[in-house]
């Protein structure tokens, strides 16, 4: 993995995340207190003078993990931000497709809909997976937060499609050109505060963070965000192979996404 | 590190997901996991299906929806962007074409595939989109028995298509076989003939000879997109697309034309005494301007070219009459803007490379157009600033064409 140059990520992030903030009557953002979303609030702190100016969103299951509660509440009173917790009805499957469509998915949409969102946030990137890589930066959903990817608005240079009549809320992904390189590369020049779960602890650590019932980590001495680094640049395995819902079936992400998971 | 992006033309099936996945593999670009994902059960192996990730996708042996996949090799990095080739994927292709910085264009020599419209219609698109340069990779050479005559025979043909539009970007043409992995990285045994670079060199050359950022000049330029109040005064989020902007400076707003200070100036959150071009800044003057979303503050020794009215070349992938100027409206920076009226100067078919007068544009065809906006919205001339000289065109909720301010 090489790094791309940061201060051009940086700029367009600000742009996307300043454009969502003007086109939205009311914008959300989607937070899993995962290095990528966190990385989103500290762009949208640069961007808007030190605040983040929309909620934020976890959607809880109730079974992440200790770490990333006591991450979310110590940075949601530091940064002063509107925490929205929507919890989610747990169902009788808790692993993969069931789990992170019908359950989180429905608690999104319960609370979407209870606050009438109408641009979320979400903090996706292109090189996590193919299907990824064919999101728009402004992407509609429907009613059913369906994403029709068959027939995507045209996005011409910066011109981005923020309201259609069939559509319920348009997901913004400012991170879509970030590789995981360059989100710890950025973690370590703005300094970004950081989920312990990421760097290793008795030989292993999290490099994807999921729920506690469908991540595992993996074999790793890097303790710190140098040695992360390092271990990625040298790498050749998946960034989410530690996460089952991309393996189980072929196109189960499509599938996902199309039922609105994230 | 820069990035190179570099999209890739041509009519389906011509082979383009096929070389970009083989490009992917030769360059150890991707992922046994993901090479390993894409293997279909009963079916040959394709390189395609790295990128053509739908299960639609797959199964109908097409691309879809465009895409992007990263290259690292040799201390360099490009972005591929795979492209539809069908006809009406054509806003597909648009989408992902509008960045590049280099293109390739895929033209298969198998008997009934050639050198067809729909690659001379990406062609023109991408020049109309600024591409630095172009390597044609003339395709399927195996299946010709690597015979030199065919080579020649299509680069003549694309050759001559390209003089008739006018094509001034550099052109290299490549012999290859994307499925065989024959001139991508490496030069072919096979095509002994060919003393050019293989494709993936050609690339690693287009980096170092065309590729330059422009350079910015001394005209201040920012686009407004958003007036916040802070601590009792107005801040302006805008983008400074061109020009340094410092604390003092004297600079004025279009449309109203009035005149003011920058008292303050914020970068990345920070207060800085001064910003430089492709950065998004925030600004509060000494005083209060009538200053909104799509407003153009702007200062140094020129002013901003056109307001409300200019003459464009447009390319549009829905037949447009002269009457329907009252439903169209251009989204510039995300801005939309009704027309008042839009007369066509002259048409232009891509496919022919014919013009002609008349009043209205066929399908997937280009024109110069005279356009009046319903506002006094600033626009500049393409050439000169890319980011503020051009626009998507729209019909209601309808994506109907693109266009450039000459």
């Amino acid at each position: 993995m090489m790094r791309q140059d940061i201060n051009k990520l940086e700029e367009k992030s600000i742009f996307i995340i300043r454009e969502a903030n003007a086109k939205f009557k009311n914008l959300a953002a989607l937070w899993s207190m995962g290095k990528d979303s966190t990385t989103m609030l500290a762009l949208a702190r640069k961007a808007f003078l030190g605040k983040v100016p929309f909620p934020v969103i976890h959607i809880d299951n109730g079974i992440d993990f200790p770490e990333s509660y006591k991450f979310r509440d110590e940075l949601a009173k530091k940064w002063n931000m509107k925490l929205i917790v929507a919890h989610s009805k747990i169902k009788e499957e808790l692993s993969g497709f069931s789990c992170c469509g019908a359950n989180k998915t429905d608690a999104l949409k319960e609370v979407m809909d209870e606050h009438g969102f109408d641009g979320l946030i979400v903090s996706i990137r292109r090189d996590e997976h193919g299907i990824r890589a064919k999101e728009r930066v402004f992407s509609p959903r429907n009613k059913e937060f369906k994403w029709d990817y068959k027939n995507q608005p045209a996005e011409v240079w910066n011109n981005y499609t923020s309201k259609l009549e069939k559509t319920d809320h348009i997901r913004v992904h400012p991170l879509l050109d970030w590789n995981e390189v360059d989100i710890w590369n950025y973690i370590k020049k703005a300094k970004v505060p950081m989920n312990p779960l990421y760097f290793s602890k008795e030989g292993y650590r999290y490099r994807s963070l999921g729920c506690t019932h469908c991540t595992v980590p993996l074999k790793s001495n890097a303790k710190n965000i140098d040695e992360i680094i390092r271990e990625l640049e040298g790498t050749k395995i998946e960034e989410r192979s530690g996460r089952q819902q991309d393996k189980e079936k072929a196109y189960v992400m499509e599938k996902l996404r199309a039922l609105g998971y994230m | 590190m820069d990035k190179y992006i570099v999209t890739m033309l041509g009519e389906k099936d011509h082979g383009k997901s096929t070389l970009i996945g083989n490009l992917l593999i030769a360059t150890g670009s991707t992922t046994d996991e993901r090479v390993k994902e894409a293997k279909v059960k009963g079916k040959r192996w394709e390189p395609a299906y790295i990128l053509d990730s739908f299960s639609e996708e797959r199964e109908q042996e097409m691309t879809i929806d465009t895409t992007r996949a990263e290259l690292v090799y040799k201390g360099k990095m490009f972005e591929l962007i795979d492209v539809p080739g069908h006809l009406e994927l054509i806003k597909n292709m648009m989408s992902g074409a509008s960045n590049g910085d280099f293109a390739v264009l895929m033209v298969s020599v198998k008997k009934g595939e050639g050198f067809k419209p729909q690659t001379k219609r990406h062609l023109f698109i991408s020049q109309m989109f600024g591409i630095k340069a172009l390597a044609v990779a003339i395709n399927k050479m195996d299946i010709v028995d690597y015979d030199e005559s065919v080579f020649e025979k299509t680069k003549k043909e694309i050759g001559d298509y390209l003089k008739s539009i006018n094509f001034n970007k550099p052109v290299f043409f490549v012999p290859v076989s994307a499925y065989n992995n024959e001139n991508l990285v490496s030069n072919s045994k096979n095509m002994k003939w060919y003393k050019g670079l293989p494709l993936f060199s050609l690339l690693m050359d287009f980096s170092k000879k065309y590729y330059r950022s422009k350079k910015s000049d001394d005209g201040v330029r920012a686009l407004v997109q958003d007036v916040v109040e802070t601590d009792g005064s107005n801040a302006m989020f805008c983008v400074l697309y061109n020009g340094t902007i410092k604390i003092g400076d004297s600079v004025r707003s279009e449309p109203d034309e009035s005149r003011a200070r920058v008292k303050k100036l914020h970068l990345k959150g920070k207060a800085v005494r001064s910003a430089s071009a492709h950065s998004n800044i925030a600004l509060v003057l000494d005083k209060e301007l009538d200053v909104q979303r799509g407003s153009l503050i702007y200062g140094g020794s020129t002013r901003p070219y056109r307001k409300g009215s200019f003459e464009a070349r447009i390319f549009v992938i829905k037949a447009l009459k002269a009457g329907d100027a009252k439903s169209l409206f251009i989204r510039t920076n995300n801005n939309d803007i009704p027309l008042k009226s839009m007369k066509v100067v002259s048409t232009l078919s891509p496919v022919t490379g014919r013009t002609a007068k008349g009043s209205s544009i066929a399908v997937n065809e280009s024109a110069v157009a005279s356009i009046k906006l319903t506002v006094d919205y600033p626009m500049e001339r393409y050439e000169q600033h890319n980011e503020l000289g051009r626009f998507a065109l729209y019909k209601g909720e309808e994506f109907v064409g693109v266009g450039i301010v000459e």
